[in-house]
């Protein structure tokens, strides 16, 4: 099941909640796909958010900032989170680029992610 | 015969065109996708600052004559920067958001100059070369 | 070039999703650069789910090294995999303590532990045939 609202993308299955940001995020976008996924989060009560990164070809410090900051409010409605399908040239530049993720539990595969539920802090 | 391409930056989405296009060049040039990627992402960075601190400049793509080398200029009016050296410094910062990510940009990069002055504006240039 | 890399940097399958590198001689940032490139490519084909870093070989530590290390780890962090280290020679880890130096991930002295305790995240067990 597959729903838009307002620029966000995702899906239920199971006790998570997929999210597939777009990597044409702007500045005046990020509040606003932050508030609907928080939205989202709250009226599905997932156990965890699984944050999609397979599209993504370009991980700067701003689409960073983005992650991080959707994670910990993720948090604090209850909701943890794992992503998947960071592309390898994608996880190296961040790495050089000197910019720390939050401590988000990385998966290669969704049904990784989904099997390890329990697993994500 | 050197290349030449220019692109504006005055809004969010001209920082994902210049990205864009800077990474297109450095595929056509034969560059592997994780320097596509490092490439990509320092101009993402650079292109950023113009715009957030510089009030928008334009950036310029330019491929040396052997094809060996990609530089890419991101050129501002804005105010300048007061200490490069600091703003070198992961952290620093200004305004919202985790440095000028210029030190960033200059470990994906090979080589990168910064001409800054108080009043007068801001040029980055940045290299990379296509590894033997 | 990266012909000697891969002779002095081996990546090997030491079990199903259990990759072994062993880094030997000096990590510069080149070196460094080639090799995690080289380990993400072999992660991804082989579907590793852990990797064993094997420092025995690394003869040098400061902080640079120590830097290269750490990326490293945090790339195949990244990536998915769980990181292990093993074969940290006593004066590294002197070096290491004295400097402040920290990996944040299960080191092992010895391969066969290092190994035993992929087994224990892969929720295996070696159990006699016999």
């Amino acid at each position: 099941m597959e729903m838009g609202l307002n620029q966000v993308s995702y899906q239920k299955i199971k006790d998570s909640i997929i999210i597939t940001p777009k990597e044409s995020m702007h500045d005046s976008y990020v509040q606003q796909f932050i508030e609907n996924t928080l939205n989202i989060l709250v009226r599905e009560n997932p156990k965890i958010m699984i944050i999609d990164l397979s599209h993504i070809e370009t991980v700067d410090s701003f689409m960073g900032r983005t992650i991080n900051e959707l994670v910990k409010s993720a948090k604090l409605v209850g909701v943890k989170t794992s992503a998947i399908g960071i592309r390898p040239e994608v996880a190296i530049t961040l790495v050089e680029l000197g910019f720390n993720l939050l401590n988000v539990k990385m998966y290669r595969t969704l049904e990784q992610a989904l099997y390890n539920q329990n697993e994500v802090d | 015969m050197n290349l030449l391409e220019e692109v504006p930056i005055k809004t969010e989405e001209d920082i994902i065109k210049s990205r864009a296009l800077a990474r297109e060049k450095a595929k056509e040039m034969g560059f592997s996708v994780v320097d596509q990627t490092r490439i990509a992402t320092a101009v993402s960075e650079i292109a950023r600052n113009a715009l957030l601190h510089g009030l928008g400049g334009v950036m310029r793509v330019v491929v040396s004559a052997d094809g060996n080398c990609i530089e890419i200029i991101v050129e501002d009016k804005g105010p300048g920067i007061p200490d490069i050296k600091l703003a070198m410094t992961d952290g620093y910062t200004t305004k919202k958001g985790m440095g000028y990510g210029l030190g960033g940009a200059s470990r994906l990069m090979d080589e990168l100059a910064i001409d800054s002055s108080v009043g007068v504006g801001t040029k980055v240039s940045m290299k990379k070369y296509l590894r033997s | 070039m990266s012909n000697s890399d891969e002779i002095r940097t081996p990546i090997v399958e030491v079990w199903r999703n259990v990759l072994l590198v062993s880094i030997v001689g000096v990590l510069d940032t080149n070196r460094t650069k080639i090799l995690t490139e080289r380990l993400l490519d072999q992660l991804v084909e082989q579907e590793a789910l852990v990797v064993i870093l094997d420092l025995d070989g690394v003869s040098v530590m400061d902080t640079l090294v120590a830097k290269h290390v750490i990326n490293t780890i945090k790339t195949i962090k990244l990536m998915g995999p769980e990181v292990i280290i093993s074969g940290i020679r006593p004066d590294v880890a002197q070096t290491m303590v004295s400097l402040g130096v920290n990996f944040d991930v299960e080191t092992f002295n010895l391969l066969r532990r290092a190994m035993e305790h992929a087994m224990n995240i892969l929720g295996l067990k070696v159990v006699s045939s016999k």
